[in-house]
């Protein structure tokens, strides 16, 4: 045991496990299976039911039956999970189902089906989480691979200008969803219970509903080009949604459920992190992994309301005609909500919109540095420096993003008066980031370094993130935001920030915890090619986008001028390329989880709890819970780990 | 080997937390998890302000448009609060072991709040307006829709409570489910009230008519 807390090293199966074998019975009742069903069921009796009870011009557009639909899919979904039994179980004071009993031994556990069904131990919902979000970044990815193609020439030859804008839309809410969760989901879901000495989430089955809820959410979201299509972009403006296509319905539909998911996932781990925390386990001695999943949480928690209400809003104008939003003379229309008065106002839209999704960017991006941060101390084998700073850094930038939202209403004519105050906000927000910054760039500082793939993204993050950052700062500038506003310049900003933060910070992740989830290291050389292909081919993608958009290129559009005939083509060609480099990537996922070499319960020499039980982590991740006796980052001391000599490879199983 | 505790709503894989730290777990994680919906209901407020402030083409309240009486609005509100102050006696009768008094008081909240929750659907359907009639209607309906949903699961989680209390399943020692539910129904009769002030002692033409 390479470290002075106490951990257990016994696993046996506590008293009271079922053993055995499930019956096939057992294994399909409840299951995923039972839940796809019972949504069919679910959607096809709404709509049966507001067909029979709404009168028949109201449903001229197919807005209410769809929302209906959708709605009855869902609880449809959930019945057939099994999800329901347990409340209407607590309802009539009778004890919990028999379907949630978490441990009925290790055959049952090891089977591949526990990963379809409702169930509640957090590190079959991380794996869950990992799929899916996998699957959604694979989907997205796939969209921006058909932007990228309709762009190779000019003149729209591949997709007409309204479905190259549904591609557009789907794109970007997909990618912004799966970077919501590609961290907090699958590692958050994983390792936050261990990492504090827990033998798991302080709500279970909320955290089952976590993801089934974005799981249906997506579904619904990818229905958006079978209803119609949607031409608004991520950003889903009012107005606009309230008159475009019903495939708006989908949309709202399924980002609602993304964001009531996320908020439910993020506030159970910040209830597991306050309450939960194994004896020792000192607020100073948190890993800042979870400090960051601290921060995700309050932002998330406190700006998804504001979204959750405008997509209510606009809901409730499409099906039911109210007014949130649009600002129409009775009887001078043609839209689809011509039967409504009017009175609203489109302000109201962007302002519960941005309110979130400013915060949003930071949601993204702390788990990012949070993730980041953590691998350096490991493979810098030094303290992090400055680790209350790095706090503060997560913290500041926590408060500050509540505070800059109206940069991105510079051009629409809103409270010009606060401009100045937006622009000096932002920029204030470059200190607490400047923060995990110092942390990041002083614990590499004269660190042992061992250059791992891990440690390989951190330095990805640092040249990213710092083109990003800075372009950001232009931005953020009045003057320049308002000759820049709405071109690839912004959108090369908005991809250096978000994917040199959260995916780096993801890949680095995959990579140091891999061997933890399988018990199997990820392949190195696999890995140099994803990390070598995805930098190169990223930079020369997303570096051409400035280049356009200082030129002036606007984005979302299906077409563009002859002067920018050869950067986009540019952009394309290296686009298929990092596509190319991804499929890698999702290759060696795949192949090292059944094949890549065994690794030991602690290949990386690490300090902090996870690292102190076996690998894969047994079910109730501790025999007894820890005790904590220091720090998470305490190498260097008497009772740390011995550095790797230079090169070192990580430690495998004996004997594999 | 530790042995499994026994407690409301834990499952067994929660052994080595002690009672304490479960409740304390519970109460922590369902206030936050109500503070979220609180920051919803605010921004649903946001709204209302934000379109009458806004008074888009002087169609904040449309001409021909009847406002909702405030003193009907009153009587229920009022209620509310007498179901939070029976609320309120039950917490305490369950801290002290009188389950007798617990179980009025449960059932005393809890059929305040149902026959708030069926007045509040009927008078939805009786409103001087429907919801196309201008942003005034729109974001009044949205209010109170918000608040007959609230009423829906605060009358759902109070039957839970209620038949819990009849099964014998609270004492001094175990009640967090009490007190958590107790959040819940606190934020549902503070809405009402402040939906009351803020919507109906200030006549929505107050300012535009």
């Amino acid at each position: 045991m390479s470290t002075t807390h106490e951990v257990p090293a016994s696993h046996e199966p506590r008293d009271g496990r079922v053993s055995g074998q499930p019956s096939l019975w057992q294994k399909l009742v409840p299951s995923h299976l039972t839940g796809i069903i019972g949504a069919a069921i679910g959607y096809f009796v709404f709509t049966a039911i507001v067909r029979a009870t709404t009168p028949e011009d109201a449903l001229a557009q197919p807005d209410i039956l769809l929302l209906w639909g959708f709605i009855g899919l869902l609880i449809g979904w959930l019945i057939g999970l099994g999800a329901l039994n347990y409340p209407v179980r607590w309802i009539l004071g009778m004890p919990e189902p028999k379907h949630e009993e978490p441990y009925r031994g290790e055959g049952y556990y090891r089977q591949i089906w526990r990963y379809f069904r409702w169930n509640l131990d957090h590190k079959i919902i991380g794996i869950q989480y990992l799929a899916l979000t996998l699957i959604m970044l694979a989907l997205g990815g796939t969209g921006a691979m058909l932007i990228r193609l309709n762009l190779l020439v000019p003149g729209t030859r591949f997709f007409p200008p309204n479905t190259y804008e549904t591609i557009v839309t789907m794109h970007g809410m997909l990618m912004i969803a799966t970077m919501f969760s590609i961290i907090v989901g699958p590692f958050g879901n994983y390792f936050v219970p261990i990492m504090i000495g827990a033998r798991d989430m302080a709500f279970p089955r909320l955290n089952a509903l976590s993801w089934h809820l974005l799981a249906v959410g997506v579904f619904i979201f990818l229905l958006i080009p079978f209803v119609g299509g949607l031409q608004t972009g991520w950003t889903f403006y009012s107005p606009l949604a309230d008159q475009t296509e019903p495939g708006a319905i989908a949309f709202a539909v399924g980002v609602i459920l993304m964001l009531v998911s996320s908020s439910i996932g993020l506030v159970n781990m910040l209830a597991t992190i306050i309450t939960m925390r194994a004896p020792g386990m000192r607020w100073t001695r948190l890993p800042l992994f979870l400090w960051g999943i601290i921060g995700t949480a309050i932002l998330t928690a406190t700006s998804a309301p504001s979204w959750f209400s405008g997509l209510i809003q606009v809901l409730l104008d499409r099906a039911y005609h109210t007014t949130f939003f649009l600002n129409i003379v009775p009887g001078s229309d043609t839209f689809v909500s011509s039967a409504a008065t009017g009175g609203g106002n489109a302000y109201l839209y962007e302002v519960t919109f941005w309110f979130f999704a400013h915060p949003e960017v930071y949601i993204l991006a702390i788990p990012g540095w949070a993730a980041l941060m953590e691998v350096t101390t490991v493979f810098s084998r030094k303290p992090a420096f400055t680790y209350k700073l790095a706090i503060l850094g997560i913290l500041g930038v926590t408060l500050n993003s509540f505070l800059v939202w109206g940069h991105h209403l510079f051009v629409s004519g809103w409270a010009p008066a606060l401009r100045g105050y937006y622009m000096f906000t932002t920029e204030l927000i470059s200190i607490p980031t400047g923060f995990i910054f110092i942390t990041i760039l002083g614990t590499l500082w004269r660190g042992r370094l061992w250059m791992k793939l891990p440690l390989a993204w951190v330095f990805a993050f640092l040249w990213t993130f710092t083109i990003g950052g800075i372009t950001g700062i232009f931005l953020s500038d009045v003057p320049l935001d308002i000759q820049m506003h709405g071109t690839y310049f912004v959108a090369g900003h908005f991809h250096y920030v978000i994917l040199g933060s959260m995916l780096w910070g993801f890949f680095a992740l995959c990579y140091y915890w891999f061997p933890k989830i399988t018990g199997r290291f990820l392949d190195e050389r696999l890995g140099w090619v994803h990390f070598w292909g995805t930098n190169i081919t990223f930079n020369l993608v997303f570096a051409t986008f400035f280049l356009m958009g200082w030129q002036g290129l606007p984005r979302r559009v299906a077409d563009f001028a002859p002067l920018f005939d050869i950067p986009n083509t540019f952009a394309s060609i290296f686009a298929f390329l990092l596509g190319a480099v991804m499929v890698v990537f999702f290759a060696n996922v795949i192949w090292s989880w059944r094949y890549g070499e065994k690794a030991s319960a602690n290949p990386w020499n690490a300090r902090t709890l996870e690292w102190q039980v076996p690998s894969p982590v047994p079910p109730e991740n501790f025999a007894a819970l820890p005790t904590v006796k220091e720090g998470p980052y305490e190498y260097g001391t008497p009772a740390a780990p011995p550095p790797p000599a230079p090169g070192a490879k990580p430690v495998p199983t004996p004997g594999s | 080997m530790e042995t499994p505790i026994e407690h409301e709503g834990a499952l067994p894989m929660y052994a080595g937390q002690s009672p304490a730290t479960e409740a304390r777990k519970i109460t922590v994680g369902i206030v936050m998890y109500i503070a979220t919906d609180v920051l919803l209901g605010i921004m649903f407020f946001i709204t209302y302000i934000w379109l009458r402030q806004y008074n888009t083409n002087n169609l904040w309240f449309p001409k021909g448009v009847t406002a909702p009486s405030s003193t009907e609005m009153l009587w229920p509100t009022i209620a509310l609060v007498v179901s939070a102050g029976a609320y309120i006696v039950a917490q305490l009768a369950v801290r002290y072991d009188m389950h007798l008094l617990f179980r009025i008081a449960t059932v005393v909240a809890l059929l305040i709040v149902l026959g708030v929750l069926v007045w509040e659907i009927i008078s939805m359907g009786r409103l001087p307006f429907t919801q196309t009639d201008g942003s005034f209607a729109s974001s009044y309906l949205l209010l109170l829709g918000y608040h007959i949903v609230h009423l829906a699961v605060a009358t759902i989680v109070g039957l839970g409570i209620t038949i819990r209390a009849f099964r014998g399943l609270y004492n001094a020692r175990s009640h967090v489910g009490v007190d958590v539910v107790g959040v819940w129904w606190y934020w549902v009769v503070a809405y009402a009230v402040l939906f009351w002030l803020l919507v109906l002692m200030q006549p929505p033409s107050l300012f535009y008519s």
